[in-house]
C-alpha cells in the first residue's frame, strides 16, 4: 500500500515514515502543503495521512483542494489539535478518520489498514482468495489449515495484487505500492519477490501476463 | 459553640452613635431648659419677695413671735425678719431659720447652713424688713419643668433604637445584596455585578470590584491561552519521542536499536529545550521589581554569548563576531538579558544561510543603548514581521525546527526593560537587523 505523509516536523515524519516501511507500507514524506499537493497530483496513492498545521499551504486546504478535484482516496488527519471544532472541520473537509497526536504507531497503522479496507469494499479484516486467508493486521497467510511465512516485502505483494483480483498490474505499479521515494529498487526486485510467493503459495497463484504484468485471477 | 471574634458592624454602631446623639441632644435640650426656667424663676420670685416686703409695712405688727395671717407660707420658703434701726429684731416669721442677721438692702444672695438663699432688705420709716427665700425652691422648680420636657424624649430612646436599627438595616440591604452575590459565584464567574440601582455611597465599591474582576478576567484569559498553547506546542516533541521509543523497542538487533536511539537523544534536546523556553517565556511575563536592576555592560554580555555559541556556528560555516569592543551600561537583570540576546544569537544563526555572517553590536547612540544581532539570511516578510511576535507563531520562512517563542521572550525581557524590539532588514534590503533599543532613563554612560 503506498501511503503519502505530509507532516512538517522532521523528527516525527522521520520516524512515521521508519515505523511505517517497517509495516510494509510503501511511504512517500513531504513537508509542506505545496509539495503535498504536487505529489498528490502525480502518483497514486492509496492512503494520505495529513497533518493541518503545515507550511505554505494548511492540511485543510490540501484536503479541500482533493475532494473538490473528485479524488476518493481515504486521508487521515494527524494532528495536535484536538478540539471538537477542529476535528468536525477536518472530518467534515472530507478526512475519513482522525487522529491525535502524541499516538501509537500500531494503532496509526490498524488506522489506515481499516481506512483502506472499507475503501475498497471490503470491510472483513480477513482477506480470502481461493484457498488463502490473509488476516491483514497481522500479516498472517493462512493456505487453507498451513499458515504461510512471509517477509514484510512479499506480503505487501502479495496484497497489492489480492486487492483486485483478476486486474494485471505492471511491474512499475508494483513498484510503486512497495517502495516510498529514496529506497532502491533494484532491476528485477519484483520478479524475486514473485517467485517467492509462488514458491510458498504454489505456482499458479500469482500469473504473468507477458510483457504487461502480474495478476492473481479472481476466484 | 462557636467564639467570634468582635467585628465592626456598621448597623450596630451607627445605632449606639445615633442613641448616643440622641441622648446628649436630650440632655442639652434638658439643661437649657433648666437654666431658663430657673432665669424666669428668679426674675419672678424677686419681684414677688419685692412685693411683699413693700406690702408688710401697711399692717400692725403684732407680738413678735405670733405668726400672722397674710404672711407667706412656709411652701414658698418665704422667711420674713424685721429690725429697728438699732439693730433689735422685731420679727421672724420663722423662729427656727438660721438666716444671717442683718443683710444689705436691697437684694443679695446668702450662703448659710441651711443652703443659699435670696434675700431682699428694704428700710421702712424706722424699721428694716427683709425677706428671704431658698434659692433651692426656685431650682426645683427650675429642674421640674426641665424635666418634663426632656422627659417624653428619654422615654421614646428605646423605640427611636428599634427604629433606627431597621432603617440602617433596611439602608444596607444593597451592600448586602452584592455581598450575597459574590458569595455565591465560583471561580470562573467574573462577569460584572449589576450597577443599577445602586447608592452612590456603594456604586464606587461595586464599580472598583467590577474594574478589578475585568482585569482578572482577561489575565485569566492570558493564561488560559498560554496553557492550551503550551500544551499544544508540547504534543509535537513528545509525539516524535514516542514514536522514538517506539521504534527502539521495535529493533531487534544490537545495531537497530543503537540506530534507533539515536534520534532519541536529539527529541528529548528538543523536548528539554521548549521546556526551558516555556520556563523562560512564564518568568520574563512575571513582573520584576526594577530594584532588582543593577548596571550590566551589555558588550560582555553578548560577548559571552557569542563565546558559547562559537563552536555551533563554525559548525555550520557562519562568521559570528562582536563589532564593538568598548561597554555600553545599562540597568537590567544579568540573567534576563542573557536570555535576551541568547535568543537573539540564537534566531540569527538558525536562520543564517551556510557561509554567511551574524553581527552583534552594542552601541550608546542619542543617549540610548542599543543591541544589534545583523544576520544575512532569508529576512523575514514584512507582513510577518509584527506576527512572528507572538507565542508559537512560526514564520513561513521557518525551516528549521524551533519552538516560536524565542521573540515572544525577547520582547517580554525588553519590555520589562523597558526597551522596544524592531524587526528590520538589512540596508540592502535583504537579511535581518534586530535592533533592541534601551530607553535612554536606563542606559548608563557609555565609559566607565
Amino acid at each position: 500500500m503506498r501511503v503519502l505523509l505530509v507532516e512538517d516536523d522532521e523528527m516525527i515524519g522521520e520516524s512515521v515514515k521508519t515505523g511505517l516501511r517497517q509495516d510494509g507500507f510503501a511511504v512517500d514524506w513531504v513537508q509542506d502543503g505545496s509539495a503535498a499537493e504536487l505529489a498528490l497530483a502525480g502518483e497514486g496513492y492509496d492512503l494520505v495521512l495529513l497533518d493541518l498545521g503545515l507550511p505554505r499551504r494548511s492540511g485543510l486546504e490540501v484536503l479541500k483542494g482533493l475532494r473538490q478535484r473528485g479524488a476518493q482516496l481515504p486521508v487521515l488527519i494527524v494532528t495536535a489539535r484536538d478540539a471538537v471544532q477542529d476535528r468536525v472541520a477536518g472530518l467534515d473537509a472530507g478526512a475519513d478518520d482522525y487522529l491525535v497526536k502524541p499516538f501509537d504507531l500500531d494503532e496509526l497503522a490498524a488506522r489506515m489498514r481499516a481506512l483502506h479496507r472499507r475503501h475498497v469494499g471490503r470491510p472483513e479484516p480477513v482477506v480470502r482468495v481461493g484457498p488463502l486467508a490473509i488476516t491483514v493486521a497481522t500479516h498472517t497467510v493462512m493456505h487453507g489449515d498451513r499458515p504461510v511465512a512471509l517477509s514484510a516485502r512479499e506480503f505487501a505483494l502479495l496484497m497489492a495484487l489480492v486487492e483486485r483480483p483478476g486486474v494485471v498490474l505492471s511491474r512499475a505499479q508494483l513498484e510503486d505500492k512497495l517502495y516510498g521515494w529514496g529506497e532502491e529498487v533494484e532491476s528485477n526486485t519484483i520478479e524475486v519477490y514473485i517467485h517467492g510467493l509462488r514458491k510458498k503459495l504454489g505456482a499458479d497463484f500469482v500469473r504473468t501476463v507477458r510483457g504487461v504484468g502480474y495478476m492473481v485471477p479472481r476466484t | 459553640m462557636k467564639f467570634k471574634r468582635p467585628t465592626v458592624s456598621i448597623q450596630r454602631r451607627l445605632l449606639v452613635w445615633l442613641l448616643a446623639v440622641l441622648l446628649a441632644g436630650a440632655l442639652a435640650t434638658g439643661a437649657i431648659v433648666y437654666q431658663e426656667a430657673r432665669d424666669e424663676a428668679n426674675a419672678l420670685f424677686d419681684y414677688q419677695l419685692r412685693q411683699i416686703a413693700q406690702s408688710l409695712p401697711a399692717r400692725a405688727f403684732g407680738p413678735l413671735t405670733a405668726p400672722r395671717a397674710g404672711l407667706p407660707q412656709a411652701e414658698d420658703g418665704v422667711v420674713v425678719q424685721i429690725w429697728s434701726l438699732d439693730g433689735e429684731r422685731l420679727y421672724l416669721s420663722h423662729p427656727d431659720s438660721h438666716l444671717p442677721a442683718q443683710a444689705e438692702l436691697g437684694f443679695s444672695s446668702e450662703v448659710t447652713s441651711e443652703g443659699d438663699w435670696r434675700t431682699y432688705a428694704a428700710l421702712f420709716q424706722d424699721v428694716v424688713i427683709q425677706v428671704a427665700q431658698p434659692m433651692r425652691v426656685r431650682r426645683e422648680l427650675a429642674a421640674a419643668v426641665a424635666l418634663r420636657t426632656v422627659m417624653p424624649l428619654l422615654l421614646l430612646l428605646p423605640v427611636l433604637g428599634v427604629l433606627i436599627w431597621f432603617t440602617v438595616g433596611r439602608g444596607l440591604m444593597p451592600v448586602r445584596r452584592i455581598a450575597r452575590d459574590v458569595g455565591l459565584r465560583d471561580a470562573r464567574a467574573l462577569d460584572p455585578l449589576p450597577e443599577a440601582g445602586l447608592p452612590d455611597e456603594v456604586r464606587p465599591l461595586v464599580e472598583a470590584l467590577n474594574r478589578l474582576l475585568g482585569r482578572l478576567g482577561r489575565s485569566l484569559a492570558t493564561q488560559r491561552d498560554f496553557i492550551a498553547d503550551a500544551a499544544h506546542e508540547l504534543r509535537t516533541p513528545l509525539t516524535a519521542l514516542q514514536l522514538q521509543v517506539q521504534l527502539a523497542q521495535r529493533a531487534q538487533t544490537l545495531e537497530e536499536s543503537h540506530a534507533a536511539l539515536a534520534p532519541l537523544k536529539d527529541g528529548l534536546m528538543r523536548a528539554s529545550h521548549l521546556v526551558e523556553q516555556l520556563l523562560a517565556l512564564a518568568r520574563a511575563g512575571a513582573d520584576v521589581a526594577p530594584i532588582a536592576f543593577e548596571m550590566l555592560d551589555l558588550t560582555e554580555i553578548a560577548r559571552t554569548v557569542i563565546v558559547d555559541n562559537t563552536s555551533l556556528a563554525l559548525d555550520r560555516n557562519i562568521d559570528l563576531g562582536l563589532t564593538n569592543a568598548g561597554p555600553v551600561f545599562v540597568l537590567g537583570s544579568p540573567d534576563s538579558l542573557r536570555v535576551l540576546v541568547e535568543n537573539l544569537i540564537d534566531n540569527a544563526l538558525n536562520y543564517s544561510l551556510e557561509g554567511g555572517a551574524v553581527d552583534v553590536r552594542v552601541e550608546m547612540r542619542q543617549g540610548e543603548a542599543r543591541l544589534v544581532v545583523a544576520d544575512n539570511g532569508p529576512g523575514i516578510d514584512p507582513t510577518e514581521r509584527e506576527r512572528v511576535f507572538d507565542r508559537f507563531y512560526r514564520g513561513s520562512a521557518a525551516t528549521r525546527p524551533g519552538s516560536g517563542l524565542g521573540l515572544a521572550i525577547v520582547r517580554n525581557i525588553a519590555q520589562q526593560h523597558g526597551a522596544t524590539v524592531e524587526l528590520l532588514p538589512l540596508e540592502n534590503g535583504s537579511g535581518l537587523v534586530a535592533l533592541v533599543r534601551f530607553t535612554p532613563s536606563i542606559s548608563g554612560a557609555s565609559s566607565p
